[in-house]
C-alpha cells in the first residue's frame, strides 16, 4: 500500500523537500542537544534557532502562509520573529 | 513539481492577486491565539531555568529525549501524510484517506510514547509537584498532548470526509483546516521539545 501511495512524484515535490529538511534538521537537534557537554549559551542559542528556523518552514510550506494575503502572512512571520527574540533575550538575561 | 493542495475553494478566500487563506480567517484567529498561549508557555520554561539553572538542568537530566526525538519524527510525518491527503482529496481514490489514517497512525503513536515517558517518570518518582521544573513539564506537555487528542478526533473526521466519492467545497474547506489545525500541533511540539529536553 506506501509503496502505491508514495509514487516517485509524491517523493519529488516541495512539501516532501520540506519534509527532509526538517527530519534533518531534528537529527541536527538531537546531536547537538544529547552531544553538549555543560551548558554552553552558544548551543542553547543554536538549539533555539533551528527550532525557530522548523517552526517558519512548517508555517511556509505546510500551512501555506507563502501563499497567504500579506496581513496572514506578516502576523505568522511577526509571530515567528518576535516569539525568538523575546526567548533569546530571556535565556540570555535571565 | 508541487503537491495541488486545495484544486477548488470557496471563492471568497481568494483575493485579486491570487493570494488566498489557508483554510479560513475564523480558523487563523484561533491558531494564532493558541500559538500565543504557547509562547508565554516557551517564556515560562526559560525563565524557570533562569531563576534556577541547576535545578532545571538536573531535572531535564532525567526525562527521556530519545522518546521525544521519535515523538517530533511522527508528528513531521503525519504533517507530510495530511499534505499527502489533502492532494488526493475528491480524485476519486482511496489514497486521500488512506494518507489521513497514517496521520493518525503517526497520532496515536505519539500519545502512546508521550504516555510511555509519564509513566517512567511516575515511576522513577517524578510528578507534577516535585519541583517547577516538572510542574511545567506535565502541564505544557500535557496541554500539548491535549491538542493533538483533538488533532486525532479531527483526523478521523477527515478520514470519513475523504471516502466520500464527491467532495463539496465545505468538506473540502474542512480537511484544510483540519490539516492546518494539525500543523499546528507539530509546529507547537518543535519549540516546546528542545526547550524542555536539550536547552540547558
Amino acid at each position: 500500500m506506501l509503496a502505491r501511495l508514495f509514487s516517485a512524484r509524491l517523493f519529488s515535490d516541495r512539501q516532501t523537500n520540506v519534509w527532509m529538511i526538517l527530519v534533518a534538521a531534528t537529527v541536527l537537534t538531537a546531536v547537538v542537544g544529547l552531544e553538549q557537554h555543560g551548558g554552553a549559551a552558544a548551543v542553547g542559542l543554536l538549539l533555539l534557532a533551528i527550532a525557530f528556523v522548523k517552526i517558519r518552514l512548517v508555517a511556509l510550506h505546510f500551512m501555506e502562509i507563502r501563499e497567504a494575503p500579506l496581513p496572514l502572512r506578516l502576523l505568522v512571520e511577526g509571530y515567528v520573529g518576535i516569539t525568538f527574540v523575546v526567548l533569546v533575550t530571556i535565556y540570555l538575561v535571565a | 513539481m508541487s503537491v495541488q493542495t486545495a484544486p477548488s475553494v470557496a471563492p471568497d478566500s481568494s483575493t485579486a492577486d491570487g493570494k488566498r487563506i489557508p483554510g479560513e480567517e475564523g480558523l487563523w484567529v484561533f491558531i494564532l491565539g493558541d500559538m500565543a498561549v504557547f509562547a508565554l508557555f516557551f517564556g515560562t520554561i526559560l525563565v524557570t531555568r533562569g531563576d534556577d539553572p541547576d535545578m532545571f538542568a538536573a531535572a531535564q537530566h532525567e526525562l527521556h529525549p530519545a522518546l521525544g526525538i521519535i515523538n517530533t519524527a511522527l508528528l513531521l510525518t503525519g504533517s507530510l501524510f495530511v499534505i499527502h491527503g489533502l492532494s488526493r482529496l475528491g480524485d476519486g481514490s482511496r489514497a486521500s484517506s488512506r494518507f489521513f489514517a497514517l496521520t493518525l497512525v503517526c497520532a496515536l503513536g505519539f500519545a502512546a510514547i508521550k504516555a510511555t515517558e509519564y509513566t517512567l517518570l511516575v515511576h522513577e518518582g517524578y510528578t507534577g509537584g516535585s519541583n517547577d521544573f516538572f510542574m511545567y513539564y506535565f502541564v505544557f506537555t500535557g496541554i500539548h498532548l491535549a491538542h493533538l487528542v483533538i488533532g486525532a478526533i479531527i483526523m478521523t473526521f477527515m478520514i470519513r470526509t475523504a471516502r466520500r466519492t464527491q467532495v463539496g467545497a465545505g468538506q473540502r474547506k474542512f480537511a484544510e483546516c483540519g490539516a492546518i489545525y494539525w500543523h499546528m500541533v507539530d509546529l507547537l511540539w518543535l519549540v516546546l521539545f528542545p526547550l524542555l529536553y536539550l536547552i540547558r
